[in-house]
């Protein structure tokens, strides 16, 4: 074998394969992730701010454990089909399953007066939704450094994932929002609680087909050891790998600043009423960033991965303090905030691309520095880091959010005798949304990039690592090569 | 793919056999022969790879190629802004693409107003006509390079202009006029005949 780095294995029809699945999970996973599901369980389901609160903030501390263990499951797997495929052919239908189960709460349930109960369907819809998403995800994104040896192919293979994401992932949000809109109008005759349900069938239709592509059209070509790791060690790996310490505690600390995702929900519902008015505003961003894939190499060739983070924070942070300040008076104001949330918008694009691809290829470099100090690779315990940590944040987030609502004077009640919500807002809540959407998460987000500082996987010692590993799979391929199963 | 026989005795496997090992010869399935298996891949990629270039190769010179190609693809979108135009004149009534949103906008398009008068339902239709097949012929436009190019883009165009006429003819009976618009994208459809001739000697030359 020569240098794997130019050597491509991973064709187009396995890129766009694992692309495409990419974009079936993730049809379903924003109508959950992408700020809609606390609107979901407040004004549709009608349950209390404080219950949602908290049932979030649990389930995601429960993923602290949950991710970390799937990924240690996943790592002592070894079939013949691999250790991550298995899971990804078998989860899609129980997915689906639940995927429908956990949007059709408020209309089973639409008869039931009792609150106790649409809480605990809630608990358990969720907690089972979130199971076997888990058990889909961690695999999912194991693939990305165990379809190839070659780092360039990884990092087409998350390109693909993302951009096909991005491109039809999005749909569930895009179709959710101009739904609500339709119902909220009476244009539709279909309730809010009836878009969610039919959005959720959809997903589970037709997204988790798409997921399936992952299992049955892609293939694990890095060498594994034969030697099965128990549990505990995946556990201890992922405690010495220190440049995956720092990624972890970043994506943490990072958290702080998704609460714009939650107010950008609030802020088109309720300051703007108008949800679709995200479609429009997200347009120029969205052709920009299919353009941004493809400037990835050249960025790569002139930054190094941790520059680019540093860059995308700063650069965040100055877009952020001008657009609200710009919209200080104005916020409300169609003629400013379109064009004003759009070019904000459109910078973002680039930075949001880039971050969605860099983070994933580092936690690659995270899982070859493993492989490199102790002979063990360990995909599943590092993308469950991934994983877990897009859901803690994701939770704690929402979680914040939701927190945040009764200090800002934002709450919905429902109308005696009816299931309408009405909301009940107090007199700066707009300007405070305002804030929470523009400005606050990106000061917050300063600090998720104090952990880089200490992140080393890059330059020189990466590329010693990368060739070490190189002649080391030669030496283990030859071994295994003979059929010799006790190699 | 799921493979279902061992790579090295060719014993057929259960879809549900999970073990890494052959029950038959006991070699490692997923990692037998990997230096050969990886060669093949890597082999197939460049293969879909160079097929890939080639498709997207002809679609650029196809689109863009050269700046004829280029004024070409643009013209195929200005239908859009002539239908903005007075299209045709139904009985005293403006019909053009801005006048049809505006009716949409404003809540009186529907099933009934577009019955009630047979021309302005065919002028209407019209105007459907052409945006529907205008989009055909840019994707038509795409594949100039490939085999058989002009005669698909004049196939193409020969279509358009003909429903464009044909059904403008049975306006014009029932008593409707052309306007500014109607003329325009006409004219617009015969330069883009001329262009496909054009272009084809470019790609060609």
């Amino acid at each position: 074998m020569s240098d794997e780095k130019e050597i491509r294995y991973v064709g187009i029809k396995e890129n766009v394969a694992y692309g495409l699945a990419c974009a079936g999970q993730n049809f379903g996973y924003n109508m959950v992730a992408g700020g809609y599901m606390l609107l979901f369980f407040t004004k549709v389901f009608g349950l209390p701010e404080a219950a949602v609160s908290f049932m979030i903030l649990v389930l995601g501390i429960w993923d602290t454990v949950n991710d970390p263990l799937m990924g240690a499951v996943v790592d002592k797997t070894r079939t013949r089909y691999g250790k991550l495929r298995p899971y990804l052919i078998f989860v899609p239908l129980p997915l689906s399953i639940f995927t429908i189960l956990l949007f059709a709460g408020p209309v089973i349930l639409q008869d039931v007066k009792t609150t106790a109960v649409k809480i605990v369907y809630m608990y358990v819809s969720y907690f089972l939704w979130e199971f076997f998403y888990t058990i889909g995800d961690i695999p999912f994104w194991g693939m990305s450094a165990a379809i190839s040896p070659s780092p360039s192919d990884r990092t087409r293979a998350i390109s693909s994932a993302r951009f096909t994401t991005g491109l039809i992932g999005g749909l569930s949000t895009t179709l959710l929002v101009v739904l609500m809109d339709l119902s909220n109008k009476g244009v539709i005759g279909l309730s809010l609680a009836q878009v969610f349900l039919l959005l959720a069938v959809v997903s589970a239709t037709l997204g988790m087909g798409l997921f399936s592509l992952a299992g049955i059209c892609t293939r694990e070509r890095v060498v594994q050891s034969v030697k099965e790791p128990s549990v505990l060690e995946g556990f201890k790996l992922m405690v010495k790998n220190r440049p995956l310490f720092m990624i972890i505690l970043s994506n943490v600390l990072g958290s702080l600043s998704g609460i714009a995702g939650v107010f950008s929900t609030y802020y088109y519902s309720e300051v703007i009423e108008l949800n679709s008015l995200t479609l429009l505003i997200s347009l120029p961003g969205t052709i920009l960033g299919f353009i941004t894939y493809l400037l990835i190499p050249k960025l790569k060739a002139r930054f190094d991965n941790r520059q680019i983070i540093f860059l995308n924070g700063f650069c965040r942070l100055a877009v952020g303090a001008l657009v609200f300040l710009i919209g200080f008076k104005s916020f409300k104001n169609y003629y400013v905030v379109i064009p004003l949330l759009m070019l904000q918008n459109l910078v973002f694009s680039f930075f949001n691309t880039v971050n969605s691809v860099i983070p994933t290829e580092m936690i690659g470099d995270t899982v070859d520095y493993m492989e490199w100090k102790t002979g063990e690779r360990n995909e599943g315990v590092s993308f469950s880091v991934l994983t877990f940590v897009g859901k803690l944040t994701g939770s704690v987030s929402t979680s914040i959010g939701a927190a945040i609502l009764p200090v800002i004077g934002l709450s919905f009640k429902t109308v005696a005798g009816s299931a309408e919500t009405i909301t009940v807002k107090g007199e700066n809540t707009d300007l405070y949304i305002w804030a929470l959407f523009t400005l606050i998460p990106h000061i917050l987000g300063l600090v998720s990039l104090i952990p880089y500082i200490w992140y080393d996987l890059t330059g020189k010692k990466l590329e010693n690592i990368r060739n070490d590993l190189r002649l080391r799979h030669e030496q283990l391929s030859n071994e295994m090569s003979g059929g010799n199963a006790d190699a | 793919m799921l493979d279902n026989k061992c790579p090295k005795c060719g014993k057929k496997l259960n879809a549900l056999y999970l073990k890494q090992e052959c029950p038959n010869c006991g070699a490692n399935i997923l990692y037998y022969n990997l230096d050969e298996r990886l060669k093949a891949d890597a082999e197939k990629a460049q293969a879909e790879v160079e097929a890939f270039n080639r498709f997207s190769n002809l679609i650029k010179t196809s689109a863009i190629g050269s700046p004829l190609q280029i004024i070409r693809l643009v013209l195929f979108f200005t239908p859009l802004g002539s239908m903005c135009l007075e299209f045709f004149d139904v009985n005293g009534k403006t019909v053009s693409l801005i006048a049809l949103i505006k009716e949409i906008i404003g809540g009186g398009f529907g099933l009934g107003s577009l019955t009630e008068n047979t021309a302005y339902l065919l002028s209407v239709l019209v105007m459907v006509f052409v945006i529907l097949f205008s989009l055909a012929e840019i994707i038509a436009s795409l594949f100039s390079a490939g085999k058989n190019g002009l005669k698909r883009n004049i196939a193409f165009s020969a279509v358009n202009l003909a429903v464009l006429l044909c059904v403008s003819a049975a306006v014009f009976v029932l008593g409707g006029k052309p306007g500014a618009g109607w003329f325009l994208t006409l004219f617009i459809y015969l330069v883009c005949d001329f262009l496909h001739f054009a272009v084809n000697k470019k790609i060609n030359a």
